[in-house]
């Protein structure tokens, strides 16, 4: 990954220009270098306010799926579908 | 306990190799009929705080140390593996508890067709089980994983309830839901070994939703928390730093032990009456073939010549719906919240045999949205329009998930790499996979499924995303069970045709892969080996 980053940030040209070329014909080194740039630009907090994202933490349990019959009557209506043997019960 | 090894050790009744979801599994039950036991395992244990999820870092960390593929993971515990010549790399954990402790907990039964695919097909094979000889072991395992799920699912025979109820369903499993009733498609809450009430080994689940790097609350039901704490306090032996690179004969050609190095580089021999190997359907047949001798001239137990081929690796695919209401996406877990098994089935109108099963799966992180851009146009990568792809799809995006039902083709194999080696010195497997065109088919069809099922729940956009496809999380075939010797490595029990008292628990057993999660039936399977085990000691 070190080696596929080296490789975009080591061209001449602009930022548009290394990447696109990059992405055009070192689609490696493009992925890598996307991924540890993704991988910095998400942890700042700036970002995540703007996306909504809480990060990835704890969350009560508030839905226990009181209407899960419901949603499921079809399901069940419908029953087997996918045609048992005898043998299987 | 019998005679001692040159270390003064004693001989073992058992020897298992492997520490995961199949070995555990065995080490426990086995110890506690009364058995000794001594497991060897290459890697060590882990520990719930070490694992990424809730730290600000978790994409970065998720990307390299905690990695499903081992050729990108690199760890100390990690062997190469080849796979130049293979489409979809392998994914495993080696460590205690194996691949559970990356897995993402679902827990699914094998569908009572899969295991007739001649019989119902007229292609491949069938197992020399039935659903029905593995349903008690099953139910099993699902109280040993303390399952959450709900029972009555119409796609299978009546079975017990399970151990605790299902996981919410949460945003993601709503909206999913939704679209599948509008299709009139078969979905149901996913049975999960992730624990939706605490029980006496496992916490409670607070979905922080990133499961598939490893569970930081011990919530999910690895065999390191359901098993191995057990097995120990009831005499249990796990070697950890133990990497086995032969496995070993008596003068009567029985299983007898297995030569392993340690972390400083000593070798040992571990002897037994019995060995069971549960390395995962890689490292097992590398193991057998490292292990010829001369009466295993091509390899352990390989009299057929079939130690190695037969892999199946679930290909899957992925199809992302992005919705316009906000769907909490990152909210776990992850452990799919449902799944769809209306195309699992074999239909001659496809043009294909055998099928597929659905996940709606939550995605964590940002960064994994990215990945998912991979499909994308410069344009939407960069600048202006990656912001504002990110925009849309972060928590209002998520994934139907697909693993197709892979047919055994004998020109799909492991094999001894000649080039790559652990680092012991000892030859890595290499991987020879290719997708047939079947299963190109396959995965076609179920991709224009999934995109009509986002479609019908409301998403204003789907696109297919090559992210998936790039771990093959399920290792099967390449030891496969069966009543004839000739076309088979193993007895229906496990054990082999060729060595009395060599064991194989783990994927390799797999006749066909179904098209559901494997662990469930790997470790019924394990169970059923361990009652032969006990039965005839």
């Amino acid at each position: 990954m070190l080696d596929h980053c080296r490789r975009v940030l080591h061209r001449p040209g602009s930022p548009e220009e290394v990447l696109r070329f990059s992405y055009d014909r070192d689609r490696d080194a493009f992925e890598a270098f996307v991924t540890v740039l993704s991988c910095t630009y998400v942890q700042s907090e700036k970002v995540r306010a703007s996306l909504g994202y809480p990060g990835q933490v704890p969350v009560r349990r508030d839905d226990r799926d009181a209407d899960l019959d419901v949603l499921l009557a079809p399901v069940r209506e419908r029953g087997d579908f996918l045609g048992r043997t005898q043998e299987d019960g | 306990m019998k005679d001692a090894d040159q270390a003064g050790r004693e001989k073992s009744d058992v020897l298992v190799v492997g520490a995961g979801a199949a070995g555990a599994v065995v080490a426990r039950n086995l110890v506690a009929a009364g058995m000794s036991v001594v497991c060897l395992e290459q890697g060590d244990w882990t520990s719930p705080d070490e694992f990424p999820g809730e730290r600000r870092e978790f994409d970065a960390l998720a990307t390299k140390p905690w990695h499903p593929d081992p050729n990108v993971r690199q760890g100390p515990s990690d062997y190469p593996v080849e796979v130049a010549d293979s489409e979809v790399p392998p994914a495993m954990f080696n460590g205690v508890g194996g691949s559970t402790i990356l897995y993402n907990g679902s827990w699914t039964r094998m569908l009572p067709a899969d295991f007739q695919v001649r019989s119902i097909d007229g292609i491949a094979d069938d197992w020399p089980i039935s659903y029905a000889d593995l349903a008690p072991y099953y139910a099993r395992a699902e109280r040993e994983f303390s399952i959450a799920g709900l029972r009555g699912d119409p796609a299978y025979p009546p079975g017990p309830e399970f151990p605790l109820p299902p996981l919410p369903l949460g945003r993601v499993g709503r909206r999913a839901a939704g679209g599948m009733n509008t299709q009139g498609w078969h979905w149901w809450p996913h049975p999960t070994a992730i624990a939706s009430r605490a029980t006496s080994r496992l916490q409670e689940c607070v979905r922080i939703g990133t499961c598939m790097s490893g569970c930081p609350r011990g919530a999910k039901a690895t065999t390191d928390l359901t098993h191995w704490p057990q097995a120990i306090a009831m005499g249990a032996e796990l070697v950890t730093g133990a990497r086995v690179r032969e496995l070993t004969l008596d003068h009567r050609g029985r299983a007898a032990g297995a030569i392993y190095t340690d972390r400083a580089g000593a070798s040992h021999h571990r002897r037994a009456d019995r060995v069971v190997l549960a390395a995962n359907g890689i490292g097992t047949p590398r193991l057998l073939l490292l292990s010829r001798q001369r009466h295993h001239p091509d390899g352990l137990a390989n009299s057929s010549g079939l130690v190695g081929r037969r892999l199946m690796l679930h290909p899957p695919t992925s199809v992302v719906g992005v919705y316009e209401d906000p769907l909490d996406s990152w909210t776990g877990p992850a452990g799919p919240p449902l799944l769809s098994l209306e195309f699992a089935g074999s239909d001659e109108a496809r043009g294909f045999a055998r099928g597929g099963k659905w996940d709606a799966f939550p995605v964590a992180g940002i960064h994994a949205h990215v990945e998912r851009f991979g499909v994308r146009r410069f344009e939407e990568r960069f600048g202006v329009g990656f912001h504002h792809n990110l925009e849309r799809v972060v928590g209002h995006a998520f994934d139907w998930d697909i693993l197709v039902e892979d047919l055994p083709d004998e020109e799909n194999r492991v094999v001894l790499s000649e080039g790559l080696r652990d680092g012991d010195g000892v030859p890595g497997p290499g991987v020879v996979y290719r997708l047939s065109e079947e299963t190109h088919a396959n995965l076609a069809f179920q991709r224009e499924r999934a995109a009509e099922a986002h479609q019908a729940g409301g998403a204003v956009e789907t696109f297919v995303s090559d992210w998936y496809p790039t771990q093959g999380w399920h290792l099967l075939g390449t030891a496969r069970c069966g009543s004839d010797p000739s076309t088979s490595v193993v007895d229906p029990f496990g054990e082999a045709h060729d060595v009395p008292g060599l064991f194989v628990v783990d994927g390799s057993v797999f006749v066909t892969s179904s098209a559901v999660n494997p662990t469930a039936t790997i470790c019924a399977f394990a169970l059923r080996a361990c009652d032969r085990i006990k039965e005839r000691r």
